[in-house]
């Protein structure tokens, strides 16, 4: 993702170490560096969560908007994903330098969240056929540090978690056009249920046969291939995507769609548990970014 | 994976308190340092109006009438006689152009390089067609600063065995003002590798070689016994814990960190966590102290 | 700066990465600014716009006076900002922001850059506005060098009367000083802390 460039000595220590289940900086294949989440941090956002993994930072905003349903959707909110590489993460991101990661993060999380097992929108449905509400999830890539698609997929989901939504009502009809009025009472809100939304895991290939999660940018350098899955709480997976140049063995494939499962249940688990206990703080200091 | 909720992170304290006495003097830049305009300006220093003014933060030395100001991080500005280590970013017709983390890719020529077989043999165009089998994009070197040139170009040379290629490790790049100076810049520690603190701030860890062996542009692909792995990947998060925490990077400094980690009985991963880590760093100040 | 914030990061001096851009007597100094979605009332279409570079070119304008470029012959200084939050005042941040992420990464200036935003509403001047407050007056934006006391940006949008001018720039003046007050202060006590860890060896 990054142009490091490592020596092949560089590289072969890492590979052997992923053979004899000892990573560089002390992991095993399947461990995960510690994760670090905050809600409400852009106040602007009707949600917003920053996400850290080491050095990976993913800023999440979501935005609600009122418009047309789908013509074949009637009742159905509308998601929206956008994906900016800023040329904060990393100077090559510059101009139109990440556009071709941000298609491709942009496109994975469109998929994960297009099934309707993930988000019930027809919560988001305001006037059937007439007025749903749409949400713009953006989200800026800070910092790279390897493995962003896991990052984002959680970000998104805390920050959907967090997100505060007024609640609307009809107030009248004026020529055909439905009016509005957004209740400004903090209180009076609507939350997106997330109890279904799903989390991603990438399994990165590097060596025949050998994968690892949550891979460094030095690691990713080693291994072009890479599937990405996206499980459920409940373990249901609703997308998978193979990313990169180069092959998966079927056994191998299996395996890590096995291990992305029981990995993605488990961190869903943790994921809510801090959630909730972040929102019983009463008196939370947001830290922000200083 | 755990994580953790951004309120609940240990903040970066302050772990020590500032003893009163030798205390340097601490400027920020537009500050007039010294009215006198006898003194000769060095860097982070300017004239103006006859007055002696900062250029950067840092804290002011003197050396008989030359005054300078070292700022806390920079980039590297190279002197004479430093081994650096340097990562190869472009082959040209008869030198190399090295990364060394300074503002201008430093250049390493040909000419400068011991050859394999010949002692001090000369250069030949043979040599000059087969540069890239000996070094190539990637390739990590370590080498000696010979001269700088008037623009502020670093010329490299690895004029004894000592210098050259480097073989199978991990590197970890640091702010360079954080390596401690110091004559002896490979140092093999009692825990069992072999660290290379590189002035321009790139430490690179590497299994320890019998001498003989240390050969120059061959590298050794034999597989690195779990042990040494993990003697490298907690040296690894060691110095990357200290550098996180601006403490001085040094063989005691690391050395005493390793211990203390050891004695701790934190695993190697935990080292990751940030709350570990801070714990590390803390103790480890401490010993220094003592 | 109260609800406006600003990332900013800096990297180099380093190696020109478009051959064509050189400069072998000085570097060459580089500003991107780009605005995150939600960092408004109305969702952004895209993070960049023909004002963010505009923008973006005055930032490296101001820079240009302020480093000392001399000392880095064919070397380029990138600048990137972010805007996470807009409410009023949003060049004054990014150039406060990015005078502080110059002087963390050691790159030698001849001095701070403090900026400061005023405004006049009715009769009486007003310090460091928000967006609301630039609705319904003048709002005039400038950068100083504080132990200079010399301008280095300054714009203003929306009419002042002449006789007002020199009032709301006095204004704005007095602001910069109070910004860089506190940043120095924030650098010095960096400073120390750092300075403090890093002599033990």
């Amino acid at each position: 993702m990054t142009d490091l460039n490592l020596s092949d000595a560089e590289k072969s220590y890492i590979v052997d170490g992923v053979k004899l289940g000892i990573r560089v900086d002390g992991r095993g294949r399947l461990d995960y560096r510690q994760l670090e989440i905050e809600t409400g941090v852009v106040s602007t956002a009707n949600g917003s969560a920053r996400v850290r993994l080491d050095r990976t930072d993913v800023l999440v905003t979501v935005k609600m908007e009122i418009e047309r349903p789908l013509p074949d959707q009637p009742e159905n909110g509308r998601i929206h994903f956008f994906v900016n590489c800023s040329a904060n993460a990393t100077p090559e991101f510059e101009g139109r330098g990440g556009d071709d990661l941000a298609t491709s993060l942009s496109a994975m999380m469109e998929r994960v969240y297009s099934s309707p097992h993930t988000l019930d929108r027809s919560k988001l449905c305001v006037v059937k056929g007439k007025h749903v509400r749409g949400l713009y999830i953006d989200i800026e890539i800070l910092e790279c540090g390897g493995n962003l698609f896991d990052a984002i997929s959680l970000g998104v989901k805390t920050a959907l978690w967090a997100t505060k939504m007024p609640k609307l009502y009809v107030t009248g009809e004026d020529g055909g056009e439905l009016e509005f009025s957004v209740s400004d009472n903090p209180h009076d809100i609507d939350r997106i249920d997330v109890s279904n939304a799903p989390i991603l895991i990438t399994h990165l290939r590097i060596t025949e046969n050998l994968t690892v999660v949550d891979p460094t940018p030095e690691e990713e350098c080693c291994g072009p291939v890479r599937v990405v899955v996206s499980v459920t709480p409940q373990g249901f997976i609703t997308a998978t995507q193979q990313f990169g140049s180069g092959t998966f063995n079927p056994q191998t494939l299996t395996a890590s769609l096995k291990s992305a499962r029981d990995l993605g249940q488990k961190i869903h688990n943790r994921l809510l548990r801090k959630l909730q206990q972040e929102e019983q703080m009463s008196d939370r200091q947001v830290k922000g970014f200083l | 994976m755990e994580i953790q909720l951004a309120c609940e992170l240990p903040r970066v304290q302050n772990m020590v308190h500032v003893q009163g006495s030798a205390k340097p003097r601490l400027v920020t830049p537009g500050e007039v340092i010294y009215q006198d305009t006898s003194f000769m300006r060095g860097h982070g220093t300017y004239m103006e109006e006859g007055v002696q003014v900062a250029s950067v933060a840092g804290y002011v030395t003197r050396v008989n009438r030359l005054i300078t100001v070292t700022p806390l991080r920079q980039v590297y500005q190279g002197a004479v006689g430093d081994t650096i280590v340097g990562r190869i970013t472009q082959v040209q017709t008869n030198r190399w152009k090295v990364d060394v983390n300074s503002r201008l890719d430093a250049e390493l020529r040909l000419s400068n390089i011991q050859l394999p077989g010949g002692e001090q043999r000369r250069s030949n165009l043979e040599d000059e067609r087969g540069m890239r089998g000996l070094l190539r994009e990637g390739d990590l070197v370590c080498v000696e600063v010979q001269k700088i040139s008037d623009d502020g170009l670093l010329r490299l040379a690895a004029r004894s065995i000592k210098y050259g290629k480097l073989s199978q490790g991990t590197l970890l790049a640091v702010s360079p003002s954080l390596i401690v100076q110091d004559k002896q810049r490979m140092h093999d520690l009692p825990c069992g590798a072999r660290v290379v603190f590189g002035a321009n701030g790139y430490v690179y860890i590497t299994p320890t070689v019998p001498q003989e062996q240390a050969s120059t542009y061959t590298v050794n692909f034999e597989e690195v016994p779990v042990d040494i792995r993990k003697t490298i990947g907690r040296l690894r998060n060691c110095i990357k814990l200290l550098a996180i925490h601006s403490i001085m990077i040094s063989p005691t400094s690391v050395t005493s960190a390793f211990d203390m980690s050891v004695e701790q009985e934190y695993e190697i991963k935990d080292l990751l966590k940030p709350d570990v880590m801070q714990d590390v760093a803390m103790a480890t100040v401490q010993m220094l102290n003592e | 700066m109260g609800n406006t914030k600003v990332l900013a990061a800096v990297y180099g001096p380093r190696e020109v990465r478009s051959m064509g851009k050189q400069q072998f007597d000085e570097c060459i100094i580089q500003c991107q600014m780009s605005r995150i979605a939600a960092s408004q009332g109305e969702r952004l279409k895209r993070p960049t716009d023909q004002r963010t570079r505009a923008m973006s070119q005055h930032i490296a304008g101001v820079f240009h006076a302020a480093i000392r470029k001399s000392k880095y012959p064919g070397s380029q200084i990138d600048i990137y900002l972010q805007v996470l939050q807009a409410d009023g005042g949003v060049m004054s941040a990014c150039i406060n922001a990015s005078t502080l992420a110059l002087i963390h990464a050691g790159v030698e200036v001849v001095d701070y850059v403090v900026s400061c935003t005023a405004s006049m509403n009715k009769q009486t001047p007003i310090l460091d506005v928000t967006n609301q407050e630039t609705n319904t007056g003048c709002e005039l934006t400038t950068a100083i060098l504080p132990n200079k006391g010399s301008i280095v940006y300054l714009d203003t949008a929306h009419t002042v009367h002449r006789d007002q001018f020199e009032e709301v720039m006095d204004l704005a003046m007095a602001g910069c000083q109070q910004v860089y007050e506190a940043m120095h202060r924030e650098v010095e006590s960096y400073l120390e802390d750092k300075h403090a860890i890093m002599s033990h060896r």
